[in-house]
């Protein structure tokens, strides 16, 4: 069937989750919104260490960030811890113009009084976790879904096995009208020419060279050669020879469909369709882009193991590494070892992966969830002044 | 049936082995072929399925992962004796 049970938006995409959201815009507030977290044990916390100082793009960005945060699809609801009136009211705003539950903090509301602050949100908060628990799920469209690629500390086993497992999803979802995104730019070394060729159109692979040359140009300005050294001893003796080899194999998880669209960091996913976002290599920071972007879920292969997962979309944590597998059963969602140990192919074990997405689409919990060890980070685009 | 070697794409000129393998062993790939090897190749690597003269490009994801620096037979080696990428 092309339907599962989630939450519809009034805008965008349906949610997978209903969470309440706690939202600190600002340092000067993670500290109060940190302790309203572990009271309100079933919200995710985003938390900015930043917030004050940014100029130019940077100050955009984080800002586009947070209002990215604060309207997900997996957003029910949002307290907002915020310094000031004017950050606050605007933010409240944007979520209650979303659809969504919203009760705005200020510490400027409050004559500065953190402590007093923090124990009214939490009262709030807890209101309103009821009343998005009471929420029912009802029938969306599985192709509204926006599937991110991730890939962390991977090994032999990745790049033949576990990262085209995923590919082989997204070529599945996208040809069921679904969306897909993948990114971390200098991860595509050496194969950016066949990606050129796999755009649909010559905008979007103008659009995309771009990118990459703004990225490398940050890389070489830095005084920093990508090419020295790479692929490293470890790559070797794995089996990897050539950069193109290395970088094919983390390509291998966003498919073989056309490239769609070429897209900035946290530039949200607006069509169907593969879409290559430009994001720095760190998964912090490249998942949650991806997640701006709207993606309700992720999946995030692993070699030798990586406990990652996003804060506001289930994190799917997939090895082909049987020693992992074993070794890691809290951390992984997705055993797909059998493929690596030669008993079983990629097609005959991609509908149980496809299954599995179903289900933590419709709510069973992934390992990262259980664990609660989810997060979003915000890029930093430049110096704070 | 248990297979030693994957082939990712149908377009590959080389298949990646599940587990260490011995010269004069043969590896069992899903397509039924099985390809005796040439030298002692490990998890991982690469074991060329055709002949590849020098010159060639060497295929693997479906796509272009260099070129071989020498004449290869299938059921050698595909390392960095034989195989250059591409880039600068």
């Amino acid at each position: 069937m092309t339907v599962f049970q989630g939450f519809p938006r009034l805008n965008g995409r349906p949610g997978i989750r209903n969470h309440l959201l706690i939202l600190s815009i600002c340092g000067l507030n993670a500290p109060g919104a940190k302790k309203a977290a572990q009271a309100l044990t079933d919200a995710v916390l985003v938390s900015s260490p930043y917030g004050r100082g940014h100029v130019g793009a940077d100050k955009h960005f984080h800002f586009k960030m947070l209002n990215a945060f604060a309207t997900h699809p997996n957003v029910g609801g949002v307290i907002v811890f915020a310094p000031d009136d004017r950050l606050c009211d605007e933010l409240e705003q944007a979520v209650c113009n979303s659809g969504r539950d919203v009760a705005g903090f200020s510490l400027q509301r409050w004559g500065e009084d953190g402590t007093a602050m923090t124990a009214a949100a939490t009262v709030e908060g807890r209101q309103m976790l009821a009343r998005l628990k009471e929420v029912p799920r009802t029938a969306c469209l599985k192709s509204e879904i926006l599937i991110a690629a991730e890939c962390g500390h991977s090994d032999a086993s990745s790049g033949i096995v576990a990262n085209p497992l995923v590919g082989d999803l997204f070529d599945h979802h996208i040809a069921a009208g679904g969306a897909a995104v993948f990114s971390e730019t200098l991860e595509w070394l050496g194969c950016e020419p066949d990606l050129y060729k796999r755009c649909v159109s010559k905008e979007v692979s103008s659009r995309l060279r771009a990118l990459v040359r703004a990225r490398h140009k940050i890389t070489k300005s830095a005084g920093h050669n990508i090419y020295i050294g790479n692929p490293g001893p470890q790559n070797h003796e794995g089996g990897i020879t050539t950069l193109e080899e290395k970088s094919l194999g983390a390509v291998s998880k966003g498919g073989t469909q056309p490239i769609s669209n070429a897209l900035a960091e946290g530039e949200p996913v607006l069509s169907a369709g593969l879409h290559l976002m430009d994001t720095p290599t760190l998964s912090p920071e490249s998942v949650s882009s991806m997640v701006a972007a709207g993606a309700q879920i992720v999946c995030f292969t692993t070699g030798h193991g990586n406990p990652y997962g996003s804060g506001l979309a289930p994190t799917v944590k997939l090895t082909a590494n049987p020693q992992t597998a074993t070794r890691l059963p809290g951390q992984i969602d997705f055993d797909a070892s059998d493929i690596f140990c030669g008993l079983r192919s990629r097609q005959s074990v991609l509908p149980e992966l496809a299954e599995l997405v179903k289900q933590i689409c419709e709510g069973k919990q992934t390992a990262a969830e259980q664990n609660k060890e989810g997060d979003e980070v915000i890029s930093r685009l430049g110096p704070s002044v | 049936m248990k297979i030693s070697a994957i082939i990712i794409h149908p377009k590959d000129t080389v298949a990646c082995l599940l587990h260490d393998h011995r010269a004069g062993e043969a590896v069992t790939l899903e397509t039924g072929v099985s390809v005796l090897l040439k030298s002692n190749i490990p998890m991982g690597h690469k074991v060329a399925l055709r002949s590849l003269s020098k010159g060639t490009p060497v295929i693997k994801f479906g796509a272009v992962i260099g070129y071989a620096t020498e004449d290869i037979l299938p059921g050698e080696h595909v390392h960095l004796n034989n195989l250059q990428g591409g880039l600068r």
